[in-house]
């Protein structure tokens, strides 16, 4: 298994391009849900304020 | 059409939308990549590196199809001046910026066992990097001017500006590099599409082609709905500095 | 069109009272001519093969450098309101601006082109396609190039974010441009990268006084 996963002689420059893509992904996608989650906290925040007087 | 696009009906359309979709995305990507890794045969030519062909390819569709759709959503952000769109446009930047940028790095790591070097300025990588800087300045717009509705605008001009350009850009690259490899995946014969390559090859990348874009409007999705977030901060925080 | 001579007229006596006109421009591409034998070195058939390529990116980058003044202060001390509120269409305005900063850049660097690829040790047989193709392709610099400057005309530092926006609109001229005199080198028929020169040189024309004055309005606003 391992032997057909390193894709000789090829597997130097296969493998880095998968990783590539996981972490362009990746990125993005852990970029979007922090703000999404920051966004959604200050809103309530700001809204309870707002609804105390 | 624009009608039902308000933010409200979008944020309860997204939210019943956004699982499936994640499911979807992320099913379609992870099922074509297994397949592209495990199933997948070696190229008689390229051998095992054809496998790079499952990332490359899907993101080098995803640079060009992010840039028409913010082309779209720009030009009915400028007639309409509807704020939706606007951001649609915005988030979708960030998006395709990086599948550019992917489809760029895994073009290079193809190209050495390949062509024997990392880059060569060939048609499509050179246009593919043009691309990039687009993208880039499109970004750069947003960042640079801080009233929204002017930003959004001046972002929407420059963007239309692009995609008119982007068709003499490919030619004149073209015309440059006239020893390009013609477009691979699927050639016209005889005014049919006729694959040019083993469908056991092909539709791993057309599963992990569709994944990708169902990734894209799912993080464009949640990535609106930020930004209306944002919206609505900004609405509150000025109603608190003014009260 | 009296309105557009003055406007053309102002700007070009401006241009020479602050920046000395089109001297700093043909200083600079002077400079950069000098710089390219000391950092690849003074090997004579190296250099004649670059220069044609070479002077058509410097001339690019000749644009770009002056290119952030071209509505920055009329943007600050209000003329650009001025100018919009007036009888000239904005677009007309935006061509009559980029007529003036193509006769101060521009023009003065395809006339200086020949002494600099004499430099450089151009073969013989380009000189004539070096400054017809400047000639002709020049103006899509300041065309082009006064999109990116009335998109980021209200900023305080757009200098860096306008090359960014610009230079991918300039590829394709830099392109037909050197392919025009390279051709020209070579002794081949350079008809159809000149032709592809012209061709967008007459689009950058119509399209450039458009998005540009739709730039200017989105700050006026």
């Amino acid at each position: 298994m391992l032997a057909y996963l390193a894709f000789e002689p090829y597997g130097w420059f296969i493998w880095p391009c998968f990783a590539v893509f996981a972490l362009g992904v990746g990125g993005v996608l852990a970029e979007t849900l922090i703000a999404a989650r920051r966004s959604k906290r200050l809103l309530a925040q700001l809204e309870a304020a707002k609804a105390r007087p | 059409m624009l009608r039902y696009a308000n933010p409200k009906r979008f944020l309860d359309l997204s939210a019943a939308l956004l699982p499936w979709l994640w499911l979807a995305a992320a099913g379609l990507t992870l099922t074509g990549l297994y397949q592209a890794i495990f199933l997948v045969p070696p190229d008689y030519q390229q051998g095992d590196t054809v496998r790079i062909m499952y990332v490359h390819v899907p993101s080098a569709w995803m640079a060009s199809f992010i840039y028409g759709f913010m082309f779209v959503a720009s030009v009915v952000g400028l007639v309409w001046k509807h704020p939706l769109a606007d951001a649609a446009a915005k988030e979708a930047a960030p998006i395709g910026a990086m599948f550019t940028a992917v489809c760029l790095i895994t073009g290079a790591l193809w190209g050495k066992p390949m062509w024997g070097t990392y880059w060569i300025w060939d048609a499509r990588l050179t246009s593919m990097l043009v691309l990039l800087f687009l993208y880039l300045g499109y970004l750069g717009v947003w960042a640079a001017i801080e009233d929204r509705a002017k930003a959004a605008r001046a972002a929407a001009v420059l963007c239309v500006v692009g995609v008119v350009n982007i068709p003499i850009i490919r030619f004149s690259v073209e015309w440059w590099d006239t020893l390009h490899q013609g477009p691979s995946v699927v050639r016209f014969e005889g005014g049919k599409l006729a694959p040019s390559i083993d469908p056991s090859m092909l539709w791993p990348l057309l599963i992990v082609g569709l994944g990708c874009t169902l990734l894209f409007f799912a993080l464009l999705f949640v990535r609106m709905r930020t930004e209306i977030r944002r919206r609505r901060i900004r609405a509150l925080l000025a109603a608190q500095a003014g009260g | 069109m009296s309105a557009f001579l003055a406007l053309v007229r102002r700007d070009l006596s401006l241009a020479f009272r602050v920046g000395g006109g089109p001297f700093l421009g043909l200083a600079f591409f002077l400079t950069v001519t000098a710089l390219l034998p000391l950092g690849v070195g003074a090997r004579l058939n190296l250099l004649g093969e670059a220069a044609a390529g070479f002077l058509w990116v410097s001339a690019a980058l000749a644009a770009l450098l002056s290119l952030d003044r071209l509505f920055q202060a009329d943007a600050e001390d209000g003329s650009l309101e001025q100018l919009a509120l007036g009888d000239l269409p904005l677009e007309a305005a935006v061509l009559a601006k980029c007529l003036a900063h193509w006769l101060t850049t521009g023009l003065p660097l395809a006339l200086a082109a020949p002494v600099l690829a004499l430099m450089l040790n151009m073969p013989a047989g380009g000189y004539g396609a070096l400054v017809l193709s400047l000639l002709v392709g020049s103006p899509v610099f300041s065309l082009a190039g006064a999109i990116g400057a009335a998109l980021t005309a209200g900023l305080r530092r757009g200098g860096l974010l306008l090359s960014l926006l610009v230079l991918p609109l300039f590829v394709p001229v830099v392109i037909f441009g050197a392919g025009t005199v390279t051709a020209a080198i070579n002794g081949a028929e350079g008809d159809a990268a000149f032709l592809l020169l012209a061709a967008s040189s007459l689009f950058a024309l119509v399209l450039a006084p458009l998005a540009g004055a739709a730039a200017l309005r989105i700050h006026l606003s």
